[in-house]
């Protein structure tokens, strides 16, 4: 009975969690464009309103990023309390079972800023979320179907719980000695050569791994093929199997590879660091090592 | 490339069809650029009769507007003055650095205002356009307001932003296009925006809204709950030099409105700033070097919405002595907030 009691309370726990998603994590402008009718779809622009204004997909929303990655005391781009958040994916109409496609104006120079967006909304508890492939430039660039009213959702009944197994703070780091922890910056930030302003100390994280998150697009603005990269990923030496934590410097390139690793590949156990080193390299009792390689 | 006119507008819209002259002056008939261009005239509408031909209306406020005159600048500083500061301010100062801000009518409705030298060309090839908020209020008012109202600066964007509100939808014609009789500056318009033209604080959502907006109506401004985070203020402007800015959330004692809480933001002119001009402003101490004012940065929650401990115990963000600029006005006491008791 008691053996029983504990599977069934055991199950009710994963049920939730075991959810799979029902739509790839990166998705192209024919896909979108064939299911623009599906009225589970919430397309989610994330451009400034005066863009959105200009010219948008068929139907899309517009959430500005800034309604999603907001700066708290000093920290930059962090992610709103929930009931705030709550109210913004509501007001897109936005419900539990929603099949959400974030788009931004490119997936090149913008790109970390969508998967910054993606990770946000699978913190915040969202199964079925989506990057359109290119951005807004690749669905304009194919000729696809636009707007430019406004669109006002029917206010959406999602409640944002945040999942704590996409997410890592200063202490959960610290405290996490056997996760391979992905730098996900510059060669040049994390070898010391440079630093952005925000971040207090040169160099990186000590045994943390060099995996620039500039290396996830092709020369045109796409993601590159899923095989290469898990490739590069494997290369490295990382395993997808081991816990890991991406940073940079305000938790936005570490979203890259956080989508890449836990969206596209599958890994079971990745989180983002949302602080990052704006927060972590603050701390003085944390020392940045600067003029190495792993 | 943003000075390509658009061809097909030349013979459909009722501006252009007049051809280039009657606007730009210049001679159509010239061989050369150079030639063409002599006695040429690039910015038509600093001239509102010519607007005003057709225009009548509009233009005839509008050469009584803030954004034209930019009185605005110049009443703000005039209480510090003597008489015979106030003629060397009006010759030497005002022409060079306020007025050389303002708006003609194509700043707003043909070509993006150049502000340092830079300019993002034409609006659409030379339509005369109703608006375009992002390429002409946000270049001009782009130290500030805009940043502030799309989270650029501080971090936060404003919920009307977010729920895609621009600039002219709480700003119309009749505020930009200036009052029937001119104004002293913008505080005495008698059209603008304000949050309870659009927000009965009594019809809140929820008991909670209700009860803080009863509490504190005409003791607390909108903005000293619902500004979410830092703007800009400016210290330190000298003549030619310019002035820093630093970001800040200040609540204190209103200026306009003795007993009355509300956000404050610094002014960069200290006492010294037109001393290049030869200029004392003799009165200095009469103005403080704060003002109440309503960033545009509102929120529905902030600290201060989620924790009335924010201001009744912390006093998170309030003015203090400490806080004030050495050697500043001596007005700037009384805005140091006091509770009652
Ligand atoms: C010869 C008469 C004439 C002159 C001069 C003139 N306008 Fe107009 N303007 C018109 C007319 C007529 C319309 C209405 C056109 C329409 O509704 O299509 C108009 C419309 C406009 C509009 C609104 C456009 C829209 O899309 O609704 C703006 C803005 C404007 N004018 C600005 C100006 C400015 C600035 C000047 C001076 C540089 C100017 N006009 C000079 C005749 C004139
Ligand atoms: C060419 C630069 C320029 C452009 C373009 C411009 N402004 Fe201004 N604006 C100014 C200056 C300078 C002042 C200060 C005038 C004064 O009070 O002396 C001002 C003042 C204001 C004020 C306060 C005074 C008033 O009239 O209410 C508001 C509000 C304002 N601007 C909004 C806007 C909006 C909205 C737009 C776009 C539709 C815009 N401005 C475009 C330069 C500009
Ligand atoms: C500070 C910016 C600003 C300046 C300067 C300005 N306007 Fe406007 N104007 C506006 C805005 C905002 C609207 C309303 C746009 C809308 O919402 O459709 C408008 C509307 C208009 C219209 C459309 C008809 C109407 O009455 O709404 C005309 C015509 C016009 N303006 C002419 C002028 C002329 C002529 C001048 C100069 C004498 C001028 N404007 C200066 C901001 C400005
Ligand atoms: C009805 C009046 C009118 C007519 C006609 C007109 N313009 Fe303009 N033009 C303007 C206004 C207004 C501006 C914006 C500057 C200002 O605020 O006055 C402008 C700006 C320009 C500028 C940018 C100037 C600069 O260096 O900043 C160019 C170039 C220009 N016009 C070319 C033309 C040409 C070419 C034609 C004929 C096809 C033409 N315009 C006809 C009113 C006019
Ligand atoms: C939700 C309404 C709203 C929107 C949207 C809005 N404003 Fe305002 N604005 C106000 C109110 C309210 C005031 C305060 C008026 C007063 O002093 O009584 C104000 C004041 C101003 C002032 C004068 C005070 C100052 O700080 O200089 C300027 C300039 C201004 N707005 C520019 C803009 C610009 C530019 C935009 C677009 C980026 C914009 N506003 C968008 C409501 C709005
Ligand atoms: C021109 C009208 C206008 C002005 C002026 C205006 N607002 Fe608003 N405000 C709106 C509109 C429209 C909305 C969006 C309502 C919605 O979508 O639920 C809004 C939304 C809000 C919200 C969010 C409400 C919610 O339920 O999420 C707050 C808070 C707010 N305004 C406060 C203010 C304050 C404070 C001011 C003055 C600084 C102000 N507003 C000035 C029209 C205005
Ligand atoms: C003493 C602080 C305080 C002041 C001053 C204040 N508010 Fe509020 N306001 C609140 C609180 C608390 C809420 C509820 C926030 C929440 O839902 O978490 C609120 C909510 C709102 C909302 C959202 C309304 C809704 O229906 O939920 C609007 C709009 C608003 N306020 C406008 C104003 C305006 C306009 C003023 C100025 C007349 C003002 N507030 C002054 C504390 C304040
Ligand atoms: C932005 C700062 C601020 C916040 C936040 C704030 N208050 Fe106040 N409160 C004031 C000010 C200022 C006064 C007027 C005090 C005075 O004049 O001495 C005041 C006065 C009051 C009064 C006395 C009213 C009267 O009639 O004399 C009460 C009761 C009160 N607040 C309760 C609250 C409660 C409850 C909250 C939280 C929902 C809250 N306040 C949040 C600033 C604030």
């Amino acid at each position: 009975m008691k053996k029983f009691l504990i599977a069934l309370i055991g199950l009710s726990v994963l049920a939730p969690m075991a959810m799979a998603r029902d739509i790839a994590s990166v998705v192209d402008a024919t896909w979108l464009e064939a299911n623009l009718a599906n009225p589970r779809l919430v397309v989610v622009d994330m451009r400034k309103v005066e863009d959105y204004k200009a010219g948008h997909i068929t139907g899309a929303v517009n959430v500005i990023g800034a309604s999603v990655y907001v700066k708290a005391g000093d920290v930059l781009n962090e992610v709103p309390q929930a009931d705030d958040l709550t109210d913004v994916l509501q007001a897109a109409g936005i419900n539990a079972d929603s099949q959400v496609v974030v788009v931004d104006t490119d997936t090149s120079a913008r790109l970390a800023w969508a998967t910054r967006v993606g990770w946000t909304l699978k913190y915040a508890g969202l199964e079925n979320v989506a990057i359109l492939d290119g951005g807004y430039a690749a669905w304009t660039k194919a000729s696809k179907p636009v707007q430019t009213d406004p669109v006002a959702a029917k206010s959406g009944s999602f409640v944002v719980k945040f999942n704590p197994a996409f997410f890592a703070d200063k202490a959960y780091v610290m405290a996490a000695k056997k996760a391979q922890i992905v730098d996900a910056r510059t060669y040049d930030t994390y070898f010391g050569v440079s630093k952005s302003a925000t971040t207090a100390q040169f160099g990186h994280y000590a045994s943390a791994w060099p995996l620039p998150s500039t290396w996830i697009a092709t020369a045109d603005g796409f993601f590159k093929p899923k095989a290469d990269l898990e490739s590069i990923a494997a290369r490295l030496g990382l395993d997808p199997k081991a816990e890991t934590i991406v940073y940079c410097d305000t938790g936005v390139a570490a979203s890259t590879w956080w989508w890449i690793m836990s969206e596209m590949l599958g890994w079971k156990s990745v989180r983002n660091f949302d602080g990052s080193s704006q927060v972590l390299a603050a701390d003085p009792s944390v020392k940045y090592i600067a003029g190495t390689w792993r | 490339m943003g000075y390509v006119i658009d061809a097909s507008l030349t013979e459909s819209d009722v501006h252009l069809s007049q051809g280039c002259v009657t606007c730009h002056s210049g001679n159509e008939n010239a061989a050369t650029r150079d030639l063409a261009h002599v006695g040429l005239v690039k910015r038509p509408s600093d001239d509102t009769d010519l607007c005003g031909s057709c225009h009548g209306d509009i233009a005839t406020n509008y050469s009584k507007s803030l954004h034209f005159t930019t009185v605005g600048m110049k009443n703000g500083v005039r209480p510090r003055l003597s008489a015979t500061d106030i003629k060397a301010f009006d010759g030497k100062v005002f022409v060079q650095s306020c007025n050389s801000c303002h708006a003609s009518c194509g700043d707003c409705h043909v070509k993006g205002p150049t502000v340092s030298g830079i300019s993002t060309g034409l609006i659409q090839g030379h339509r005369f356009v109703r608006k375009d908020d992002a390429k002409t209020c946000a270049v001009c008012h782009n130290g500030r307001v805009y940043p502030e109202f799309t989270g650029e600066y501080g971090g936060n964007a404003d919920v009307h932003y977010q729920k895609g509100m621009t600039c002219t939808d709480c700003h119309k014609p009749a505020e930009l296009h200036g009052p029937e009789a001119s104004v002293p500056g913008r505080k005495a318009l008698a059209e603008k925006p304000s949050c309870v033209g659009c927000h009965k604080p009594e019809a809140a959502k929820t008991d909670a809204a209700k009860t803080a907006h009863a509490t504190h109506a005409g003791k607390a401004s909108c903005s000293a709950c619902h500004s979410s985070s830092e703007y800009r203020n400016c210290y330190g402007c000298h003549l030619g030099a310019g002035a820093t800015s630093v970001p800040g959330l200040i609540l204190g004692d209103n200026p306009r409105k003795a007993g009355q809480l509300t956000t404050l933001r610094h002014i960069p002119t200290v006492r010294d700033t037109f001393a290049p001009a030869g200029i004392a402003q003799s009165n200095y101490d009469s103005l403080p070097n704060y003002w109440d004012a309503v960033p545009h940065n509102t929120k529905k929650r902030t600290d201060r919405t989620r924790d009335c401990a924010a201001c009744h115990v912390a006093q998170a963000h309030f003015l203090k002595e400490s806080d004030l600029p050495v050697g500043g006005s001596k007005s700037n006491q009384a805005l140091i907030f006091k509770f009652d008791k």
